[in-house]
């Protein structure tokens, strides 16, 4: 196990130096100028050339990429262009906004999707399975832009019950701060529930079909314990698959839901980085969310091995 | 009581305290303003990019304020006098003005903070063009020598980026090294600021307003508001909501799509602002075929502004058709001077202008994004389908903000932009007038014109002036207008007081929220 673990951990180097990298050279290759986006449009050529001086942008690429990598191993992530406050500091604010979303609609996809899921593999083919699948088709083909904005109507501008945008943080009060990301993680957590019922619909009707389900059944166990003792456990194994890539997805932050719900997190910061140009947030972001992905994966790979051996020989 | 029904009356209570609670944020008399952007930081000087001057147009003053026809009034000058050779300016202030801070505003904060103006990129390099020197004279006078006569440095003084800060927060901090906390003298004072959350502004106690009538960002601050919150929200559709639902009291810049419904709703009270800024193309006069002037008339010829006006506003009445390249018709410096059959296309005239071009048919490279607004990209469309019709072709390129702001500064890059230009508080600080600009018009006798523009004292004179330029400006066609347009916002029924007036779109100080 410990090997195994090793071999994860060696290969998380990879998974995150190789986007960094990346996003260095694209930053500094894209058009778009730092100094420029900072003075705006009525600053002259000879202010914005000195500015990207002060700013260090003038300087050769190679040592551009050897500051910057002294830096990033010494985690002095720098000081946003734009926000003029270090990265290191500024992260952690947005990164719990997209955490609090994205547990909270993570939590609504599984519990929402293995529920549905279970019920229309044990109505198989029936109207409730039919009308489910249906709905669950339907939930993976809308937008969640377009979805959000109809949750806006309907819950904040018709009812009235949550406020239409804007975030409070837990420490402001607990029930105000939930009802901010009430709607946000609705509108993410309704599609990734539709592919999780859709999985766990298949892995059901497949575990149902298990000579040991037969078994159970042959010898009078009630179908409740059936289903529940020994059906969904095993069925519930490739949901942990879509439930981890669900989260990846929710932790390097749903953009769309954050710009329409105004709530500052990591996808929000990082959109408006790349359009601002400011090199130092993109970068920290990326490190972050790629630090947060490998993290996930590895705790994947760790559940896998732990659930099945098969795994940890290779 | 069951598990279920124990959960379901958790959620109810859960629903039902968080609906009061959102209820009751909407009661306080807050003035809630809901905008597409909030600024990434307070500092105005920073930066040229008036989207960022927000926070600091309401908590700051400058010498001198604009009026709602964009003339420079005294705000914390008391007033200023030329001396005979009209080669000093000698501003008087008021006394008794506090800074946010507590501490007493005297003529070394005034002398600190117009020196760090002067370093800065924009309309500071004009000032810093035009003077030689600043400094104190006892504690309630400062003294601007200039480098020769000029009228504008009054105007120049009302612009954001030159309010007044106290020296000691200004210690140490370049002209483009953001000051964190911004201790101006305005009637509202920041007391707390999220970059992307929101930014509150509580009512400043010791803010001692002028005795004149409230005109624009002049004469009296009443601060109706006990707070003013600025709130961030980039998709137009939901600031609307936010209105709709009493979460905000005012959400700006909405697109006129909404202006039906709202007009119809007795919620809200939709507000327009006329004559707001003009929609223009800059061609570029340095290379390629835009260079050729015969070739710069002849598009300005085949355009039928009208349809182009519509399309970008969706009705006729959110735009005119004006020529004026100073768009509000209240400022002094509006006029239509050499713009006679503006907005008609000459057919004749363009078949003419392109022979003598020898345009052979080479593709017209526009730029245009829609990150800002459709107000970019619409006209640019409409434009091309227009200009096709007479063989010019147009190689539309549509890309994000940053990229067309790099790619317009090379020349070897582009022929045509898409751009607007709002009401300036003097024509000597509209950005296409400078050589430097993208577009790069570097004409002789428009720098003659705008030297001595700078260099007048004389208003009326320089008015004369102006119109000249704005004659040379239709000869030379180094840009175009499409025509002007409004803007609107939305306010929720019971606001009072609100702003008409394109020369101070950002100010909100003395707006009256709903009452407790």
């Amino acid at each position: 196990m410990l090997r195994f673990l090793g071999q994860r951990l060696l290969l998380m180097i990879p998974t995150v130096v190789v986007p960094l990298v990346l996003v260095f050279l694209l930053l500094r290759l894209a058009p778009g100028d730092p100094a420029a986006q900072i003075l705006g449009d009525q600053a002259s050529p000879s202010e914005i050339a000195a500015l990207r001086s002060e700013m260090g942008l003038d300087l050769p690429l190679p040592v551009q990429f050897v500051l910057w990598a002294k830096n990033i191993v010494t985690l002095k992530l720098g000081t946003s262009f734009f926000f003029k406050q270090p990265v290191i500091d500024l992260l952690p604010q947005y990164a719990l906004v997209t955490l609090q979303i994205a547990l909270a609609a993570l939590f609504l996809a599984v519990a929402l999707g293995s529920i549905l899921g279970v019920v229309a593999a044990i109505n198989k083919d029936g109207v409730l399975d039919r009308g489910l699948v249906g709905v669950a088709v339907l939930g993976i083909s809308l937008p969640e832009f377009w979805l959000a904005l109809l949750l806006i109507f309907l819950f904040a501008v018709t009812l009235r019950w949550f406020p239409v945008s804007g975030y409070v943080p837990p420490a402001d009060g607990l029930l105000a701060s939930a009802a901010t990301i009430a709607l946000p993680a609705l509108a993410l957590g309704i599609r990734q529930s539709a592919l999780i019922t859709r999985m766990m619909r298949s892995s059901m009707l497949d575990v149902l079909g298990e000579p040991y389900i037969v078994t159970a059944r042959a010898q009078g166990l009630p179908e409740a314990m059936v289903i529940g003792r020994y059906a969904v456990r095993t069925a519930a194994i490739p949901v942990v698959t879509v439930a981890g890539l669900s989260a990846s997805y929710l932790l390097s932050g749903a953009v769309s839901i954050e710009l329409i719900f105004s709530l500052p997190g990591l996808g929000k910061l990082l959109i408006d980085a790349v359009a601002r140009r400011d090199y130092p947030v993109v970068e920290g972001a990326v490190l972050l969310i790629a630090l947060m992905l490998a993290a996930l994966n590895l705790i994947i790979d760790v559940v896998y091995a732990l659930l099945d051996p098969r795994v940890r020989m290779g | 009581m069951n598990f279920i029904s124990k959960c379901a009356a958790g959620l109810f209570v859960s629903a039902f305290a968080m609906t009061t609670a959102h209820t009751d944020q909407a009661q306080a008399a807050d003035l809630r303003i809901v905008v597409p952007q909030l600024p990434s930081a307070l500092d105005p000087t920073i930066t040229t990019l008036g989207t960022n001057w927000l926070v600091a147009s309401n908590a700051c003053e400058g010498l001198t304020g604009l009026d709602d026809n964009w003339q420079p009034q005294p705000m914390l000058a008391d007033s200023w006098s030329y001396d005979e050779k009209a080669l000093t300016l000698t501003f008087k202030l008021r006394s008794g003005i506090k800074f946010h801070s507590g501490a007493a505003m005297t003529s070394d904060d005034v002398v600190a903070s117009l020196k760090r103006y002067r370093e800065s990129a924009g309309t500071g390099a004009v000032l810093k063009s035009l003077t030689s020197d600043i400094s104190a004279e006892g504690p309630d006078t400062v003294v601007v020598k200039l480098t020769g006569p000029t009228g504008i440095i009054p105007g120049l003084l009302t612009l954001t980026p030159a309010v007044i800060m106290s020296k000691a927060a200004l210690a140490g901090k370049s002209a483009t090294q953001a000051v964190e906390t911004i201790d101006c003298t305005g009637p509202y004072k920041v007391t707390e600021f999220q970059a992307d959350r929101q930014a509150v502004l509580s009512r400043f106690a010791d803010y001692k307003p002028r005795a004149e009538a409230t005109s624009g960002s002049a004469g009296a601050k009443r601060a109706p508001a006990d707070r003013m919150i600025f709130m961030p929200q980039a998709e137009p559709s939901v600031r609307r909501d936010n209105v709709l639902t009493g979460a905000a009291d005012i959400a700006t810049t909405l697109p006129f799509d909404f202006y039906a419904d709202l007009k119809s709703n007795a919620a809200v009270q939709p507000v327009v602002i006329n004559d707001n800024q003009s929609l223009t193309a800059v061609f570029n006069t340095k290379k390629g075929p835009m260079a050729n002037v015969a070739m710069r008339r002849a598009v300005y010829s085949a355009l039928e502004m009208d349809s182009i006006m519509l399309a970008a506003e969706g009705d006729q009445a959110f735009y005119v058709i004006d020529p004026s390249w100073v768009p509000d018709r209240k400022s002094i410096w509006y006029t239509k001077a050499g713009a006679d059959g503006f907005g008609t296309p000459k057919k004749d005239l363009v078949k003419k202008l392109l022979a003598e071009a020898g345009y052979k048919g080479e593709p017209l490279r526009w730029l245009t994004s829609k990150d800002f607004y459709q107000g970019h990209y619409l006209p640019a469309l409409t434009a091309q389908q227009q200009l096709e019709e007479y063989g010019i072709k147009i190689d539309l390129q549509v890309m994000p903000a940053a990229t067309y702001i790099q790619t317009r500064s090379d020349a070897d890059k582009f022929d045509v932009f898409s751009s607007f230009l709002p009401t300036y508080v003097d024509p000597v600080v509209i950005p296409y007038l400078n050589a430097t600009y993208p577009g790069f018009w570097n004409d002789p006798k428009k720098e003659e014109l705008v030297k001595k523009l700078a260099t007048t004292s004389d208003q009326k004179a320089r008015v004369e002036i102006w119109s000249d330029i704005q004659k040379l400006i239709y000869d030379q066609m180094p840009y175009i207008k499409f025509g002007t347009e409004a803007s609107f916002y939305v306010a929720r029924k019971g606001v009072g007081n609100l702003q008409t007036s394109p020369a101070n779109t950002q100010v909100f100080y003395n707006v009256v929220p709903v009452a407790k």
